[in-house]
């Protein structure tokens, strides 16, 4: 018995699942109807009102999921190619944190090789040593914090790309149609509506509060070109025997202002507003909005450990 | 009695039958007993409260028994599913083995913590070069040096500039290490359901079922047995048929100690004698795939932690009990 049924649940899965989530959807339902249906008949016969109350309550509850199939297949074709919008956008992020990751490098190369130079002078048995570019070790630890907040903001951009241009594997093929099937029963209702949850806001709603903010961001760095654009790390070279003036210090020092107020700035902005702050937002507006969706999916569950991983 | 790994072994179905059965008969049987003696002593006492407290305990008893029949069932059966029964659930392509459902979460495990192992194998690689290549010393003579005893010059470290990237590679080392203890976590996590030392709670979810300020905890074993010996292994098997973890190409960290990656000809003309490099490139690619292992091994298997808690939390709600399992959660 319990073989025949497990036959005819894959039969029936084998004949729709291969076809998308939207059929399997059905079939889902479908099995459900037919249970409540054999839990009524079996209140009927023994004359249990709880029985038939629990048929009658579940019966809105799979109602209610038809209407959300309903309402995703909608807004799937719509919705569709804001994921692709969206990744577009992280794309010409992250194309600006590279090139600046890459000014970054070229300056650090130069700067570590000029700030490295020192002579030796000798004659016989005696000699001196003394580095005169030692200064330029001055612009080190801004570089250095430079490369951790691009390192930052590459790994969130990517991982918001990885998240937004994986969405049709992970979310339309697996966690929207289990979340549908698991949401039919109701001992798996909780978990279903999670998947139903946050498939709905990782599908929908995180490239829409992506491409929201990022417009944002794009309009106001187009009005404010000292935060956008391109910049460089001018530099000169160090003249190791420059011992006895300050010409190499006041190279730094001139580099260090110019870095101050052109390259930093930018570097900042990119990392905080373009990278950090619009992947955080569109994650936290993503998760509250899973918290509100699992509401309307029917099930309060605590998704605080999601919120977690921001 | 119960080896390492119980579940879905050749042992398991005569396990449940020799012995979780009978002590779940003997657990329903005794308290059986013990309620029909009270409904007795109601009877001959006219005790109302006895009575009623006698009627829904016997409710209750048959509701857990029910429950439980259905849950070794459900286990029974869950092991001839395969990944290639998720792939058709979830419309991808059939995996070339199919293998169990508990094998393929593993897989999944194993595989997002050798994908994180790799994210750390590589950026420690890069730290690597970057410390031999920030000791490179270049030596230059001018024409005058040779006029003087004992060599006088100026020395540069051509590739000084490099250890900034230390910064980054740090961080993608440290993101990468958590991935993969969040991986062995959660695949310690399984074995230790795997073994099956959930199901000796079966009889013990009955009786403390059938004991009125024990009703949660009873309630709690037995949501948490459905959460987490289906569930939760099941969406990880899910993970393992959509997603093919194939790492990336490992750094080899023994080509840092070679003597053929110092180039003599190079050290002679004054150019960089180390044949190993790093740009900004690499700070890139490794952001990349760091960024994937975190997905892999910490953001999916959080997901299936918590809907398996979701459920678990259904379960107990469906037995009239409240329970909070977000505690739980704290483990991510």
């Amino acid at each position: 018995m319990k073989k025949l049924a497990l036959f005819i649940i894959l039969f029936v899965f084998s004949l729709s699942f291969a076809t998308g989530w939207q059929q399997m959807s059905i079939i889902a339902i479908i099995i459900s109807v037919m249970i409540l249906g054999l839990i009524f008949a079996v209140g009927h016969i023994i004359d249990s009102n709880e029985m038939k109350f629990l048929a009658k309550d579940e019966m809105v509850q799979v109602i209610a999921t038809i209407l959300m199939i309903g309402a995703i297949t909608s807004f799937a074709a719509f919705f569709s190619s804001l994921s692709t919008d969206a990744s577009t956008s992280v794309d010409s992020s992250l194309q600006h944190i590279i090139s600046a990751n890459n000014v970054l490098g070229d300056s650090a190369t130069v700067i570590g090789k000029e700030g490295s130079k020192s002579i030796w002078c000798s004659f016989s048995a005696v000699g001196f040593g003394t580095s005169a570019c030692t200064g330029y070790r001055m612009v080190s630890p801004p570089i250095s914090m430079s490369f951790q907040l691009t390192g930052v903001a590459l790994a969130e951009l990517n991982a918001l790309k990885f998240l937004i241009d994986t969405s049709s594997t992970w979310i339309m093929n697996l966690l929207l149609p289990m979340g549908v099937f698991l949401r039919t029963f109701k001992y798996t209702r909780g978990a279903g509506s999670l998947f139903i949850a946050t498939a709905v806001a990782f599908y929908f709603v995180l490239p829409v509060a992506y491409l929201a903010i990022h417009d944002m961001i794009v309009n106001f760095m187009s009005n404010n070109p000292e935060y956008s654009g391109n910049f460089s790390f001018p530099i000169a070279e160090c003249d190791e025997y420059a011992i006895d003036n300050t010409q190499n210090e006041e190279n730094v020092i001139t580099a260090f202002s110019s870095a101050t107020s052109s390259a930093f700035p930018k570097i900042l902005y990119r990392f905080l507003i373009d990278a950090t702050l619009t992947v955080v937002v569109s994650l936290v507006v993503t998760v509250s909005a899973i918290r509100f969706l699992m509401g309307i999916a029917g099930a309060e569950i605590d998704v605080q450990a999601i919120g977690r991983l921001i | 009695m119960m080896d390492s790994s119980l579940f879905c072994s050749a042992t398991l179905p005569n396990f449940l039958t020799t012995e979780i059965l009978p002590l779940t008969i003997i657990a329903t049987t005794t308290f059986l007993i013990i309620i029909g003696l009270s409904f007795a002593v109601s009877q001959a006492t006219s005790n109302p409260k006895l009575s009623v407290w006698a009627k829904t305990e016997f409710m209750q008893i048959i509701f857990s028994t029910v429950f439980v029949i259905i849950l070794l069932e459900i286990i029974s059966s869950f092991c001839t599913f395969n990944t290639n029964d998720i792939a058709m659930l979830t419309g991808n392509p059939a995996p070339a083995i199919a293998i169990p459902i508990y094998d393929a979460a593993e897989k999944y495990l194993t595989e997002s913590a050798m994908y994180s192992k790799t994210v750390m194998v590589n950026a420690r690689y890069y730290l690597g070069v970057i410390n031999i290549q920030e000791m490179v010393s270049t030596w230059k003579c001018p024409s005058w040096c040779f006029l003087t005893i004992g060599g006088s010059g100026t020395s540069t470290n051509p590739n000084a500039g490099n250890s900034n990237y230390t910064s980054a590679f740090t961080l993608f080392l440290n993101s990468s290490l958590m991935s993969f203890i969040s991986s062995f976590m959660h695949l310690f996590f399984l074995k230790y359901i795997q073994s099956g030392l959930f199901l000796f709670l079966f009889p013990l979810a009955i009786i403390m079922r059938s004991l009125p300020y024990m009703r949660t905890f009873g309630a709690v074993i037995l949501a948490v047995i459905f959460a987490f010996y289906v569930l939760y292994p099941s969406l990880l098997a899910a993970f393992h048929v959509s997603f093919s973890l194939v790492p990336p190409i490992m750094m080899d960290e023994n080509e840092l100690g070679k003597d053929d990656e110092f180039n003599w000809e190079s050290a002679i003309t004054g150019q960089n004698p180390v044949k190993l490099s790093v740009s900004t490139n690499d700070i890139s690619n490794t952001a990349n795939i760091a960024a994937k292992a975190f997905f892999y091994s910490v953001f999916l298997p959080t997901i299936a932690l918590l809907a398996a808690g979701a459920a678990a939390t259904y379960v107990a709600r469906l037995m009239g009990e409240d329970i909070d399992l977000s505690k739980l959660t704290q483990m991510v």
